[in-house]
């Protein structure tokens, strides 16, 4: 068997490279101890050699979690031979890496990429020459085309030579051949990636063009994509209810029939009815990020979003969301550093989900006569909690910055092509499907279980035996201080785990005058408050789990979460008891102090930022005052 | 003069690294060495972060970072000599 591996720049073509060679034959491998996805596949023409897709990387320096994982990779399996996969268009940048290569002793093929690209604008590689300099075989490849893949395969089967130590600093090196080795660098797509970006990127236009591109996302697969869901989810309806007859007509046990309709068909229905809605996220995600505008997205919000110790990456994360938390954790994927990605894991399900707003539609409507005002309100309080606890995370140790250093690189736009896009979604469906399915299925089957089974056996109509209802009313002293003590209140919060529209189903089935529950119009905000920033359902968290990559961190999320939704809403319920105790006088007092801090806050954090962005928009002179001052 | 002090569409020769900047070994990696040049293509509607061009590529880097980056303003003429 032999062990091939390509390496290369990230956005260098390697993976389409890969998915040419190994066609349908690859499998996506989580190796142990390690925390990213690496790609094993057999040669499509030849079952004997092995290929492995490595993550893209500027050097070979163990400072990320992916550079880690890639020199694990050489010590571990010690490949025979490294395809070094390069950008032909980005010649310069990309032998960086190929020179630094000799320090593993492993043979080396350098494959050029985008030859047909290069090709097209009359740029010419001289292979012998970079043959010369760097001693091992050079190949000239189109992974898109799939044109000489078969010949660099073949070099490197056979190849034994190793890239030759270079006698100067790597720069050096490069700067003094790069003419020997290519042409010309700047080809026609690079001359319209610069023209589109000077519309896109415009000082003007940049944040309309934005809006609207967020817009067509947002409504096409939070729309679009949920009303196929609904489509699903009424399909499986009317399925489960002709199977419930046929079993009822068969005199099926009802526990049985509640198993298998409410519980297993449920459970599969939910995991279902998802996948239309991330199909059509992730296939308009996976084209943006194809295109290479997801980072001029990332370029724009920076600046906003890295104030609360997130960055531009965690934008898109956060709007779906407020679709769905699962497709919006998903999403998350494309964070590249741990301690934003992290953030943006423990933030975003703050965003009132689609599942959310309903309850608080809902529960505004029996608690509050119907406010609007109430349920909107659930946003701000949302996105206030997203500014304010994230800052707090910026503080602690595991959320400043590992990096410290934002380098986004902007590649030149390129069409989507179709395959790779069906390629991307194809792998993320069958994630989501396996993956975190089975966790959906399982923990719906043992929820179901708790609320229809207690110590008398199955339980049919009356539910304060079940084992659910117990457990609520042993916890509800936990929720004392936030205005909400009821086993009614407490299960419903249980069931919210599962799925965040239950809690409709479990207070409306549970108790004939939800009012009652709460002690006034505070305690039943505080509960909504509570539901909006207590932990997200079990879909939602088993996403996280698996993106966090450790259960101490998914404890902590939880931990975090819950911290959160108590603290706020036991402040709101504070709030209520002030006012009632002493009228709205003290209320009011406490409303123009808070009123105050708020704008005192805002205008320091304006200033911090102002002499530079609000007032004169980078120009030098504020530039050297704020220096000065900063330094006095 | 630092590499957040020119302005848009202005070229400069990279003179000093902060070395206490963490990351710098990977602007090292990038191409950011002594010598090189380097232009500020565009800032962000929001000031910050800023894209500039290094060996034929865009990369964008926050202002924060560009401070500890010593460059040499350069005239594009001289450039393309």
């Amino acid at each position: 068997m032999k062990n091939i591996c390509l390496i290369g720049n990230p956005n260098c073509g390697k993976t389409t490279i890969f998915n040419k060679l190994t066609g349908t034959y690859q499998k996506v491998g989580n190796w142990s101890g390690v925390t990213t996805e690496k790609k094993q596949g057999l040669y499509l023409d030849d079952k004997t050699v092995k290929i492995t897709d490595l993550p893209g990387l500027y050097s070979l320096s163990p400072r990320s979690d992916d550079e880690r994982a890639v020199l694990n990779y050489f010590i571990k399996e010690k490949p025979d031979c490294i395809i070094n996969v390069i950008d032909g268009t980005n010649l310069e940048r990309n032998l960086y890496l190929t020179c630094t290569l000799y320090k593993l002793g492993i043979p080396v093929v350098l494959a050029i990429n985008f030859i047909d690209d290069l090709r097209k604008n009359g740029i010419k590689v001289d292979v012998k020459n970079l043959e010369k300099s760097f001693n091992v075989p050079v190949v000239t490849v189109s992974g898109l085309k799939g044109e000489n893949l078969d010949k660099m395969i073949n070099l490197a089967i056979s190849n034994n030579k190793i890239i030759a130590k270079p006698t100067q600093t790597p720069y050096d090196f490069i700067r003094k051949n790069i003419n020997a080795f290519i042409s010309e660098q700047s080809t026609r797509a690079k001359k319209v990636t610069e023209k589109i970006d000077k519309l896109v990127l415009n000082k003007y236009l940049a944040i309309p063009i934005f809006i609207c591109t967020i817009f067509t996302i947002y409504f096409l697969s939070i729309k679009f994509g949920g009303l196929l869901s609904e489509k699903v989810k009424a399909f499986f309806e009317i399925f489960s209810v002709n199977t419930k007859n046929s079993l009822i007509k068969i005199n099926a046990k009802p526990w049985l029939i509640s198993l298998l309709i409410d519980a297993m068909l449920g459970g599969f229905g939910t995991v279902i009815s998802f996948l239309p809605q991330l199909l059509v996220l992730f296939l308009l995600l996976a084209m943006i990020e194809e295109s290479g505008y997801a980072s001029r997205i990332a370029f724009i919000v920076d600046k906003p979003l890295s104030r609360v110790g997130l960055s531009g990456k965690s934008f898109i994360p956060m709007l779906l969301c407020s679709g769905c938390t699962v497709t919006g954790l998903m999403a998350t994927k494309t964070v590249e550093s741990t301690a934003e990605k992290r953030a943006s894991l423990f933030l975003s399900p703050f965003i009132p989900c689609g599942a959310k707003t309903a309850v608080f539609g809902w529960l505004s409507g029996v608690l509050f006569d119907g406010n609007v005002l109430i349920a909107t309100s659930t946003y701000f309080l949302g996105l206030g909690c997203i500014v304010f606890f994230g800052k707090i995370l910026n503080k602690t140790k595991i959320f400043s910055d590992d990096e410290g250093l934002f380098v986004l690189e902007m590649p030149t736009y390129r069409i989507p092509v179709a395959k790779n896009v069906a390629f991307v979604l194809w792998e993320k469906i069958k994630d989501f499907t396996f993956k975190t399915g089975t966790v959906i299925f399982a923990v719906s089957v043992i929820l179901w279980f708790l609320s229809n089974f207690g110590f008398v056996g199955f339980v049919t109509n009356n539910k304060t035996q079940s084992f659910l209802y117990l457990i609520g009313n042993s916890i509800k002293f936990v929720f004392y201080p936030l205005g909400f003590s009821t086993p009614e209140t407490s299960i419903a919060i249980l069931s919210s785990f599962m799925a965040k529209e239950a809690v409709i189903e479990t207070l409306g089935y549970l108790s004939p005058n939800v009012p009652s529950l709460f002690l006034n119009g505070y305690s039943a905000y505080a509960f909504m408050a509570f539901i909006l920033l207590s932990p997200p359902c079990v879909a939602s968290i088993v996403t996280a789990h698996k993106l966090l990559n450790g259960k101490k961190y998914t404890a902590l999320m939880l931990i975090f979460q819950f911290i959160t939704a108590y603290v706020v809403a036991f402040i709101i319920n504070l709030i209520g008891i002030i006012v009632n105790a002493f009228g709205g006088l003290l209320f009011l007092v406490c409303f123009v102090i808070i009123i105050m801090i708020t704008i005192k806050v805002t205008v320091k954090t304006l200033k911090s930022c102002g002499n530079r962005c609000v007032k004169c928009k980078g120009n030098q002179k504020c530039q050297k005052k704020s220096k000065r001052s900063t330094t006095i | 003069m630092n590499l957040n002090d020119l302005k848009e569409g202005e070229y400069g020769v990279i003179t000093l690294i902060d070395e206490n900047l963490y990351g710098v070994e990977r602007l090292k990696e990038l191409g950011f060495t002594d010598g090189t040049i380097i232009e500020v293509v565009r800032r962000s509607p929001f000031a910050d972060p800023i894209m500039i061009k290094i060996r034929g590529c865009h990369l964008s880097i926050r202002i924060k970072d560009a401070k500890k980056i010593g460059v040499k303003k350069v005239e594009k003429y001289l450039l393309n000599r």
